[in-house]
């Protein structure tokens, strides 16, 4: 069978990623984390729960079934050996599937979820929930995959969980009909929904670092949990379109239901974008491997976007260009493609307001970081250092001036101090 | 002749905490806390010599450890436990990574041992040197 790093691919142009024509991002436990729990939060658990593992399920049966085609998989066993292959190579956990065409149980161990949130929280706070949507979903799609049954022909849940002190996780899978299911974006549709990519500043050290960066992070391997760790963070290569599916389907329904609390629920996707800059891209700042590739972080402000910048185009989450930069004042970053941008407009169409709000928090937190952290004194990048800069100090207000969302022609944040 | 109190204690090699040092300027900074958000995860010493960098990888691999290096400015070494050291061959930085499989109570145990395995490695590493290894005791490790 290729290996899944053969059947990765990457445009350069766009700065975007796909296995077997699936789009997929380098995202950190604390953005899953906080990304999962914001849906929790929006709508409750069960809900919460049935929104994700229903995205998760849909999502992963367009990626799965591009799979088994990219790798020749044909039986139900060859089918399961592709998807217990490929999740721990996104750094999912170890997933095994003991189901059939009617249903049946699956086992996870050291899912990335469940694990990440007991080393995060475990400490401090016990969890009466179950966690793993996304591996119910992928668990549930594998099996429809493998034994060639409809979309949406199984249901699952999870019935005993890791972070409920559980040993294990366990999953059932129920025959089940009447689910709604979505067509495919894949890298075609993706394609179609992207505009050819701007210059912006500092081009050829982005660039360069970019490229250095990608080459690296697809070399990351897991360990035998099926985990992988680096950069002092637990990693996943996941799929953009879970993200995207379980933020929007849970903002169309407060829209909805609950208009007021709509600026609510999207100030807190968009807070994602602050977890993961911090995170993610502060311990990738600070870690040996940068320092090796481009050097000990100076803490100037054009170098610490520039390589924020860097990072996103690295980690698959698109084109994200600098406009303009003046620090102390003002950040424009203009983005001809993301991953948020293309799965909106091809799964709801055009839209009367901006919907990246990711990419604009993730830009707000390029400037706070750029401004406020030490980089030469190497601070811990903790939670109280996070809860003091984001949200009790931050500088920095952003506004998505233009959205393609909304039918302009590019995606731009506009950062201006407060 | 009995030895001083700073004679017998400059012969220890490898001790946990200790700053080890050479008439060939090879020093190595106590252990310490660095950078990353897992509980211990990480932990961090500085190497102030560059010369031994190929004979040292000979030796890990030897050691059974797997060379991971990427980049050529990038050494790192998973160790047959799931634990790495990473060493930015430039500027001396080492960082050695715990396996999140170990319980956070004993990740600065493990990461004591890593640190005396890398000394310890060094120190061979340097085998052909008429001088003996010198080490001054220093802060324990843990201490930030």
């Amino acid at each position: 069978m290729k290996h899944m790093k053969e059947l990765s691919e990457d445009l350069d142009q766009h700065d975007l990623k796909f296995l077997a024509k699936t789009p997929y991002v380098y995202h950190c436990h604390h953005f899953n984390l906080f990304h999962d729990q914001t849906v929790e939060d929006a709508v409750g658990f069960e809900r919460g729960f049935d929104i994700k593992s229903r995205a998760a399920q849909d999502i992963s049966r367009h990626f799965l079934l591009g799979l088994v085609r990219a790798t020749g998989a044909a039986t139900p066993t060859e089918r399961l050996q592709v998807a217990s292959t490929v999740f721990p190579w996104m750094g999912q956990g170890r997933l095994e599937v003991l189901a059939g065409a009617a249903g049946g149980t699956a086992r996870g161990d050291h899912l990335h979820y469940s694990f990440a949130w007991r080393e995060k929280y475990g400490s401090r706070h016990k969890r009466q929930f179950s966690i793993d949507a996304f591996a119910a979903g992928f668990a549930a799609a594998a099996t429809e995959v493998a034994f060639s049954l409809e979309a949406g022909a199984l249901a699952a849940s999870e019935e005993s969980c890791f972070v409920c002190r559980e040993p294990a996780c366990q999953f059932v899978l129920t025959p089940t009909t009447g689910s709604q299911t979505h067509e495919r974006i894949d890298r075609d549709v993706v394609l179609g929904q992207i505009s050819e990519p701007c210059e912006g500043q500092g081009e050829s050290e982005i660039v360069k670092i970019a490229q250095g960066l990608k080459g690296f992070l697809l070399d990351i391997e897991g360990d035998a949990r099926g985990l992988v760790q680096g950069f002092g963070i637990f990693i996943t290569r996941h799929l953009s379109s879970y993200y995207d599916q379980t933020a929007y389907d849970t903002i169309h329904s407060i829209e909805k239901l609950h208009p007021q609390s709509v600026s609510a629920v999207e100030g807190l996707f968009g807070e994602s974008g602050h977890v993961c800059v911090f995170y993610t891209f502060g311990n990738i700042i600070l870690s040996p491997e940068w320092e090796a590739m481009v050097g000990e972080p100076k803490g100037e402000v054009e170098e610490i976007v520039g390589g924020c910048t860097a990072i996103a185009r690295a980690l698959g989450f698109g084109h994200w260009s600098i406009a303009e930069l003046e620090p102390e004042k003002r950040l424009v970053l203009q983005s001809t493609s993301n991953y948020e941008a293309p799965f909106y407009l091809e799964r709801y169409g055009k839209s009367d307001k901006p919907r990246c709000y990711f990419m604009a928090n993730a830009a707000r937190a390029f400037m706070q970081l750029a401004h406020t952290i030490d980089w030469k004194a190497q601070p811990e990048l903790n939670d109280s250092l996070y809860q003091k800069l984001f949200r009790n100090e931050l500088q920095w207000r952003v506004e998505e001036t233009r959205c393609r969302c909304r039918g302009d022609e590019i995606c731009e944040v506009v950062v201006t101090k407060r | 002749m009995q030895e001083t109190k700073s004679e017998s204690q400059t012969r220890r090699v490898g001790s946990a905490g200790a700053t080890a040092k050479n008439h060939k300027d090879l020093a190595v900074t106590p252990l310490k806390r660095d950078v990353g958000c897992g509980n211990s995860l990480n932990w961090r010493c500085d190497l102030c010599c560059r010369s031994v960098v190929s004979s040292a990888e000979t030796l890990f691999v030897e050691a059974g450890y797997r060379s991971l290096s990427a980049l050529p400015a990038l050494k790192v070494f998973r160790h047959p436990g799931g634990h790495e050291i990473a060493w930015v061959v430039r500027t001396g930085r080492v960082q050695i990574r715990i396996s999140s499989v170990v319980a956070v109570s004993e990740r600065e145990k493990a990461a004591s041992e890593m640190y005396r395995k890398f000394i310890d490695i060094l120190s061979r590493s340097f085998a052909e040197t008429p001088e003996p290894l010198m080490v001054e005791p220093s802060v324990r490790p843990g201490a930030k």
